[in-house]
């Protein structure tokens, strides 16, 4: 799930701290759908009811996702659409090539999808010579940069206009202006060829409806309805927690989503296909493949400590108001997933924490993800025992080993660790600057690299408290 | 052991449960939006559909709903051809006499060659795509409509301008109320609910209208009982 095999954390952070662009970018976009967001709840209604609803609705699919699982592949299956089930992301990647290799298709259009990231699909297509064509313009542009999306939703919000219009400049083969509806108008062209002959499209889904055999998939600007449209083969990937029971769940989602997502109060296009098309229709496809991944999603069902983050719906919402997402935006995480959500499911899914024992600490443990969260995944509660288990299964750094070890070592040896504390208010000064710690040798200049730490008091507790029993006593003798 | 049966005995065993024969379906509750008269659901639908950045006219008459199409798009419009309107077979008498009243040419989109190339050629120039709509949310300006072999989906999709026509009588307060009629009846291929003129905001969060899909959606109410 990596993004780049040589991937630093600190490199990562500095990079995203130094790009004022980036971080003025990622304010912009936060802020924006922060407060669509909260417009939109407002006008719905008591929002926590909502917000409860939801959380209902996810964790009743979660304890009882077997029987809902069996339940749509049988719909599935009744209404002549082919089932693949992956247990890991290579067996997804594998049963997809094999369908272009039973057509021999050689170029694919692409609506946005999470879970195609996850499973790092088209790098593995394009392997095998096959052109993949994503036609979210957002996904359009960052395919043409070779980036990975910075944030689920608006995942090209790191590129400013005149960086499109760089990028689209080779393929017009002339200068382009970089307003938006001239880039937008461009892409607008250039994908409608590939749309109108395209012969097969892979798109995500944002639910699947068990009882129906009904995929449910989300857009703005039409691409998803012209990918379940036009190709006469369709892929559909889904992660196999994706499930409702019924529309009638279905409807309280699809509020919850795009009210949190993105403040609307519905995507301008959502579009429920329960594929392949009748007999007679003209469009949708006449042949329907459902990719349905564990992706390891199987061993956080059986964590109860992390199963709620199965009840994701992947808005987006808690990486707006994440105060460390909104500083360092998403390709600073290194992960696909990046944002709370992204921290709390990216060990969980890659079962991995020495390549991920990073992610736990991009966060403020403030809570503004769990609030945020539609469906109530108690996230900073997740992101601090993610930190928990990381030290239980012995990933923790060598230098904060030693620094625990010593720091129990003294504190249970208070003459000793006195001595030290006397010896600290004594030779400190060397160190202080304005009433602050502000430096010192390593492990000490971790900290102080980056903020000050308050001085050593010059009379220790203990070394008051003679005189502080004394005053208790005296005091107490006094309320007689 | 199928494919099938080892992965969902899987997640049984992550649950630490055998898979259950039944399970109790869900009851949730949620504050209600509703309008209280169907003067209200109306008005609300027209409201709503604007502020979801479309055009909208209410019509009790062929010459009213003919009215408003020339109020739109001109007494003839400049890219009226032959080919440049497309229709559903199934559309309301209203729509039909409204373009007969017009005079203007229209295609119907199962009588386009049946290659879908040239098909999907003739559609990429359309400039109006005509269809009906099963239903109204007022909640949310969107229509719905269901797909089947008279209703071609690329119609309300690929023409640069959407025009529907519905009857005031199908305008629901609520998509749940919407979902659950369709529930009663055999479920379509395709079941799109649309909320305004295709947008992105993907470029430094600037609105932009009209990506992949309708850059102008009109809707006729038809209010005639």
């Amino acid at each position: 799930m990596s993004l780049d095999n040589h991937y630093d954390v600190n490199a990562a952070l500095d990079k995203a701290l130094n790009d004022d662009f980036l971080r003025k970018a990622t304010r912009r976009a936060t802020d924006r759908l922060r407060n669509n967001k909260k417009a939109i709840t407002d006008e719905l209604g008591n929002w926590e009811e909502w917000r409860q609803a939801g959380e209902k609705i996810r964790n009743h699919v979660v304890l009882n996702l077997d029987y809902y699982l069996d339940m749509l592949i049988d719909n599935v299956e009744k209404n002549g659409g082919i089932v693949h089930l992956a247990k890991t992301p290579e067996e997804a990647v594998n049963i997809t090539k094999d369908i272009f290799k039973k057509h021999g298709f050689k170029s694919v259009i692409k609506s946005k999808s999470m879970i195609t990231e996850e499973i790092h699909l088209n790098p593995a297509l394009e392997k095998d010579g096959i052109e993949v064509v994503e036609t979210d313009l957002a996904e359009y542009i960052i395919q043409i940069a070779n980036e990975p999306p910075s944030h689920i939703i608006v995942p090209a919000m790191h590129k400013n206009r005149d960086q499109i219009a760089k990028l689209f400049e080779p393929i017009a083969g002339h200068p382009l202006d970089s307003d938006t509806p001239t880039l937008t108008k461009f892409a607008r062209e250039q994908l409608r060829q590939k749309f109108m002959a395209s012969k097969i499209g892979i798109t995500g889904c944002n639910f699947a409806v068990a009882d129906t055999g009904t995929v449910t998939m989300v857009t703005n600007e039409g691409n998803g309805r012209m990918t379940s449209t036009i190709p006469e083969v369709q892929i559909t990937m889904m992660g196999m927690e994706r499930i409702v029971p019924s529309f009638k769940e279905l409807s309280v989602l699809l509020n919850l989503l795009a009210r949190s997502a993105t403040g609307q109060r519905l995507s301008v296009y959502t579009t429920l296909t329960t594929p392949p098309r009748h007999e007679e229709d003209l469009d949708g496809p006449k042949e329907w493949h459902l990719v349905i991944l564990d992706h390891n999603r199987s061993e956080i069902l059986g964590d109860e400590e992390f199963r709620s983050s199965l009840r994701c719906i992947r808005c987006g919402a808690c990486f707006n108001v994440c105060p460390v997402y909104r500083q360092v935006g998403g390709h600073a995480y290194g992960s696909v997933y990046s944002g709370p959500i992204g921290v709390v499911i990216t060990p969980l899914l890659e079962q991995d924490y020495e390549k991920w024992g990073h992610l736990p600490y991009f966060s403020s443990l403030c809570a503004a993800c769990a609030e945020a969260c539609p469906v109530r995944i108690p996230l900073h509660d997740l992101i601090v025992k993610h930190r928990d288990r990381k030290v239980l299964k012995g990933y923790t750094p060598n230098l904060e080993k030693k620094i625990f070890k010593y720091y129990g070592y003294y504190f249970s040896r208070p003459k000793t660790l006195n001595k030290f504390i006397r010896l600290g208010a004594k030779f400190q000064f060397v160190l202080v600057r304005n009433g602050r710690i502000t430096g010192g040798p390593p492990p000490l200049s971790n900290w102080t690299n980056s903020k000050t730490l308050p001085m050593v008091a010059k009379q220790t507790f203990r070394d008051q408290w003679p005189e502080l029993e004394k005053n208790l006593q005296n005091m107490k003798r006094g309320d007689k | 052991m199928s494919n099938r049966q080892e992965f969902i005995a899987n997640i049984a065993k992550k649950l630490g449960r055998p898979t259950p024969s039944s399970v109790t379906p869900i009851e949730v509750t949620y504050p209600l939006f509703q309008t209280n008269s169907p003067e209200g659901r109306l008005e609300g639908f027209l409201k709503m559909f604007e502020t979801m950045g479309g055009k909208v006219a209410k019509a009790a008459t062929s010459a009213e709903a003919a009215e408003a199409l020339k109020t739109w798009f001109g007494e003839k419009p400049e890219w009226l051809d032959a080919n440049k309107v497309v229709t559903w077979n199934e559309l309301p008498t209203m729509a039909r006499a409204c373009l007969e009243e017009l005079g203007w040419p229209a295609r119907i989109y199962a009588d386009l060659p049946a290659n879908r190339e040239e098909r999907y050629a003739i559609m990429d120039k359309a400039e109006l795509g005509i269809t009906g709509a099963d239903y109204g949310i007022v909640q949310s300006g969107s229509l719905v409509l269901k797909s089947n072999a008279k209703r071609g989906r690329a119609v309300s999709l690929v023409p640069i301008r959407h025009l529907a026509f519905i009857p005031a009588s199908a305008i629901r307060d609520r998509l749940d109320q919407v979902l659950a009629e369709l529930k009663e009846s055999s479920i379509p291929a395709a079941i799109e609910i649309i909320s305004g003129p295709s947008r992105t905001s993907d470029i430094e969060m600037d609105l932009s209208i009209g990506v992949h899909g309708p850059v102008e959606i009109y809707c006729i109410v038809i209010d005639n009982q």
